[in-house]
């Protein structure tokens, strides 16, 4: 099991989101934006991070600017419609998830939080 | 041959001609003599002793020739190299001529003192020549007869050949009368005469000089002149001392005059009339020196009338042919600016036009939704008035006829100063409903005019209205009183007397041409404020890549960027502004300059100028210009005129775009992945028949995400310029554009033009300037080879190859076609650029640029068939 926090400014995706994740066994928080995903970082532990790219208030670039700058080094998956962006890799972002996601895209996503969740257990 | 066109030869020939006529004819004598006597006058060197005495009696002396023998023998002794005796009296004369052959008598001169035509007499020695009268002066001797004896006695003591060229010897006094030495008679009889006044000296004896007349000469000699045998002893000293003057040689005086005219003519072309007035003076003052110069030390006569005479000719000659010259030009180019300016709009200007209260009908009418309107103006001088123009209605609708302002209801509408709201009526026939209002128009307290006019009840004028319209008439008197000072100032500019005085009154082609230089400059001011307001920054270049104008835009926005347009070639605009390398800058530019295409490009640069546009428009000449004057301009193009459209339609549209797909496509595609994540959980938890039905919904929704992401993607490229020079065209829109250009031509051949377009229209990527250029010289193509009333087939189809979507025109005729191998390759006598079909296969290049292609095929008998084929992932 692993801790995941999602941001997205996208109230309907994140409930969606947080059900299906704990289906699979999964706790879930939650952040609107970057700059409340960055305070519940700091109130709660989490193991990875779903984040999307646009979003009012802080957007996805700025907050993982942030959060390597306060020193977390928490794995990071962007989920978003833009392009893949290359530069993302180098700050840490273990994968870039495009919208909308397919079943493949979702059998990956929770391979790859499975995969960080297990020398966590 | 001479022509019109060469008016220099002509009037050169003629002043030639006449003046030398006048030379020939001794017409310049006179005042080259004048000249003459004020020069010899200026006597440059000291006096020279003279080589002749005059002993005379200066009261009537009865002279014994038997005492006088004696005398002369006395002269001989002293020294006398030569003794002449000169008398007029015939008894003197005969005892002389006795005396000379008595024994011991010393040789002397006794010249014959008559006619040497009319006598009888021997005139071995010559005779007393008398002096000939050259207006006013007597200053030739005649000349010694060719071979023959002397004729004048002074020649019997000279050697022959001094005597002067043909004319005789001009005679030269420069020392004046009291050069001559001078004795009397009595000084000889009383033998008072020193031997160094007679010795090596010819004795020039004039026992009876009360007898010979008086002559005049020029310079220092008194002015009721000298006694004849003074005159005849100082010409004797000429001929000794070989002082005598001559004439300039005839061909020098030719040369001298033809150089002398040809210069002016040529020179004073040059020169403006103050500097030639300089020049015409300088050389007359050169003139006049050279002829002094010449008179006292080359002993010679300048026909300095004759060159003073032909430099002010020429001068005149000149000034009045460059005149002439500047008034036909003058002529033509009035001419010229008539009838170019008549060709373009041109409204009667409100100062100038005899009607402009129609003017102020129609710029009421454009501002005003008045019911009725009259104007009525001040008769000049009066306080009665005339109606003078009306709107939705007649002049004689006016109720009141009394037309004098120094009474109601006019003296309480100037008393108002503004629109008067009428109690009674003052337009006939109005409807109940409506209400009338009386406006003086004043100005400075003078009435010019009045304006009545009325409204329905029912749009009753408000406070405001009818402070406006109170405004508006103020504006209208304004123009009015300006209108009346523009032409009272006009009348008393163009009276008679007023440019007489002005000295301007034969000017007419100088205000024809003020007047229209004063239009044009109306006009060029307009066109650049109209230029300076376009939306867009503008910017022209000639054909050589200069700068030639700019507007106020482009001006600003070359500070904003920082960017030295003026500095820079259309070829640097390319490179620096669109990101192009200089060879991709310089096949835009001969597309422009070539193929005369308007092309849109995306600016590059600065990065910040996102969204801005680049038109690129070859100035062409409009059809009505001076043939002749296009004829000097290669590739038939004014310049280029690159359009920065920054702030632009296009600018504000980018930026609804992204505001929409901001607000909107995140939104939905976030709903609808809310949508499909809801689904795919909801089927996980469902048996498999519903879970098979929402699995189907929901790659239907995922399918349509796609397509919005797409959508998302291209537009993104497109606003981050991803695609320089390309942009999603509709091909349908650019075909029948195309074929509408070249209509006529179809329908003048009766061919049928068969569409086969799929419902929705098609998009592909492409430059919009380009590809109507490219479909132009595809139906071209098609036209020149289609038979007449034959079909012309275009057929648009969507389809994908290798994962990539395409739109693919294909265009068939029905013509005579070519050989295929012909195709491949292009005659050698057709110029680049000449033929549609050689174009096309340039366009193939342009294709592949755009990621397409452009293939042509042919046969004969059947005709052509040419096939666009472009990327469409829009």
């Amino acid at each position: 099991m692993a801790t995941v926090l999602v941001i997205d400014d996208e109230p309907t995706l994140v409930q969606l989101l947080t059900l299906w994740l704990e289906m699979h066994g999964h706790q879930v928080l939650t952040a609107a934006h970057g700059e409340a995903g960055l305070q519940t970082l700091e109130q709660a532990g989490v193991d990875i991070i779903l984040v999307d790219m646009m979003m009012p208030h802080m957007d996805g670039i700025t907050f993982i600017r942030h959060l390597r700058e306060k020193g977390y080094d928490q794995r990071v998956i962007v989920l978003s419609a833009l392009p893949g962006n290359p530069d993302l890799e180098e700050a840490g972002v273990i994968a870039q998830i495009r919208k909308p996601l397919s079943a493949r895209d979702r059998n990956e996503l929770l391979r790859l939080i499975s995969a960080w969740a297990v020398p966590h257990a | 041959m001479l022509s019109k066109s060469q008016p220099f030869l002509i009037v050169l020939l003629c002043l030639f001609a006449g003046l030398l006529a006048l030379q020939l004819t001794g017409g310049l004598r006179l005042p080259d003599i004048v000249l003459q006597d004020l020069q010899s006058r200026l006597q440059p060197y000291s006096l020279k002793e003279s080589k002749v005495v005059l002993i005379e009696a200066r009261v009537s002396h009865n002279v014994d020739p038997a005492k006088f023998g004696q005398q002369l023998q006395r002269l001989s002794a002293l020294g006398a190299s030569n003794i002449v005796v000169l008398t007029r009296n015939r008894s003197y004369w005969d005892r002389f001529r006795a005396l000379s052959t008595s024994p011991n008598m010393p040789p002397f001169v006794l010249p014959t003192p008559f006619d040497p035509v009319n006598t009888t007499e021997p005139a071995a020695q010559g005779v007393i020549c008398p002096p000939s009268l050259t207006a006013g002066f007597h200053l030739q001797l005649p000349r010694r007869p060719a071979g023959g004896d002397a004729l004048c006695f002074q020649h019997a003591l000279v050697p022959e050949g001094t005597e002067g060229a043909a004319g005789g010897l001009w005679l030269n006094f420069p020392q004046g009368d009291s050069y001559l030495p001078t004795l009397s008679i009595s000084q000889l009889e009383q033998g008072l005469i020193p031997r160094t006044e007679v010795t090596g000296k010819t004795v020039v004896l004039a026992p009876d000089a009360t007898a010979f007349g008086s002559v005049a000469l020029p310079g220092h000699f008194p002015s009721e002149g000298i006694r004849e045998a003074r005159w005849q002893a100082l010409a004797l000293d000429n001929l000794l001392q070989q002082d005598g003057l001559s004439q300039w040689p005839a061909w020098l005086t030719v040369v001298i005059l033809g150089l002398l005219l040809v210069a002016l003519l040529m020179g004073l072309q040059w020169l403006s009339l103050i500097p030639s007035l300089f020049l015409l003076l300088l050389l007359g003052s050169l003139t006049l020196l050279a002829g002094w110069f010449s008179l006292h030390y080359l002993q010679s006569l300048m026909p300095q009338s004759l060159l003073l005479l032909a430099s002010l000719l020429g001068f005149l000659a000149a000034v009045q042919l460059r005149r002439q010259r500047e008034e036909d030009s003058l002529v033509s180019v009035t001419d010229a600016l008539h009838q170019t300016l008549n060709t373009r709009l041109n409204p009667p200007d409100f100062y100038g036009t005899d009607q402009p209260w129609q003017q102020i009908i129609v710029f009421v009418n454009q501002q005003f939704r008045l019911a009725r309107s009259i104007f009525l103006e001040r008769i000049p001088g009066d306080h009665r008035l005339k109606a003078i123009a009306s709107l939705n209605c007649q002049i004689t609708d006016i109720h009141e006829m009394r037309r004098d302002y120094e009474r109601t209801p006019y003296s309480s509408a100037i008393a108002a100063d503004g629109p008067l709201l009428l109690e009674q009526h003052y337009l006939q026939q109005g409807d109940e409903d409506e209400q009338q209002y009386l406006v003086p128009l004043m100005l400075g307290g003078e009435v010019l005019g009045f304006w009545a006019f009325s409204v329905s009840r029912e749009s009753a004028l408000s406070a405001s209205s009818l402070d406006t319209l109170r405004q508006f008439a103020s504006e209208i008197s304004e123009l009015l009183y300006h209108r009346r000072e523009w032409q009272r100032s006009v009348q008393r500019d163009s009276g008679v007397l007023s440019r007489m005085l002005r000295f301007e009154a034969g000017l007419t082609p100088h205000r024809q041409l003020s007047q229209l230089v004063a239009l044009i400059i109306k006009r060029h001011r307009s066109s650049l404020e109209v230029f300076n307001e376009l939306s867009a920054a503008a910017l022209v270049y000639d054909l050589f890549g200069q700068v030639v104008q700019t507007n106020l835009r482009l001006e600003a926005l070359a500070k904003d960027w920082d960017m030295p347009f003026y500095q820079m070639t259309a070829l640097d605009v390319l490179t620096r502004v669109c990101g192009m390398d200089q060879s991709q800058a310089r096949d835009t530019m001969q597309r422009v300059t070539l193929r005369k295409e308007r092309l849109t490009l995306l600016a590059r640069y600065p990065e910040r100028a996102e969204g801005s546009l680049v038109e690129i428009k070859p100035l062409l000449f409009s059809q009505n210009t001076d043939p002749s004057e296009e004829a000097q301009i290669p590739f038939s193009i004014q310049g280029i005129l690159f359009e920065f459209q920054v702030n632009s339609r296009y600018g504000q549209l980018q930026d609804l775009t992204r505001d929409l797909f901001d607000a909107s496509h995140y939104q939905i595609r976030n709903h609808l992945e809310s949508a499909s994540l809801a689904q795919a959980l909801a089927a996980e938890q469902l048996p498999d028949e519903p879970k098979a039905l929402l699995a189907q919904s929901e790659e239907q929704l995922q399918s349509a995400l796609s397509k919005l992401n797409q959508v998302g993607d291209n537009l993104v490229k497109m606003l981050s310029h991803d695609n320089s020079q390309l942009f999603p065209l509709n091909i349908l829109t650019a075909l029948k554009q195309a074929q509408a250009r070249l209509s006529s031509q179809v329908q003048a051949r009766g061919i049928t033009l068969d569409n086969r377009f799929p419902p929705l229209a098609p998009l592909a990527w492409g430059s919009p300037g380009l590809l109507a250029v490219i479909l132009d010289d595809i139906l071209a193509v098609l036209l020149q080879d289609a038979g007449s009333r034959t079909r012309l087939v275009f057929q648009v189809q969507q389809l994908e190859e290798n994962g990539e979507r395409l739109v693919r025109l294909t265009c068939t005729n029905q013509g005579y076609g070519v050989p295929q191998e012909n195709l491949l390759d292009p005659a050698p006598s057709r110029s680049l650029m000449s033929d549609p079909l050689d174009r096309l296969r340039q366009h193939q290049a342009v294709l592949e640029d755009w990621q397409g292609k452009l293939w042509i095929e042919s046969e004969l008998g059947r005709g052509f068939c040419i096939t666009l084929q472009m990327r469409s992932d829009v």
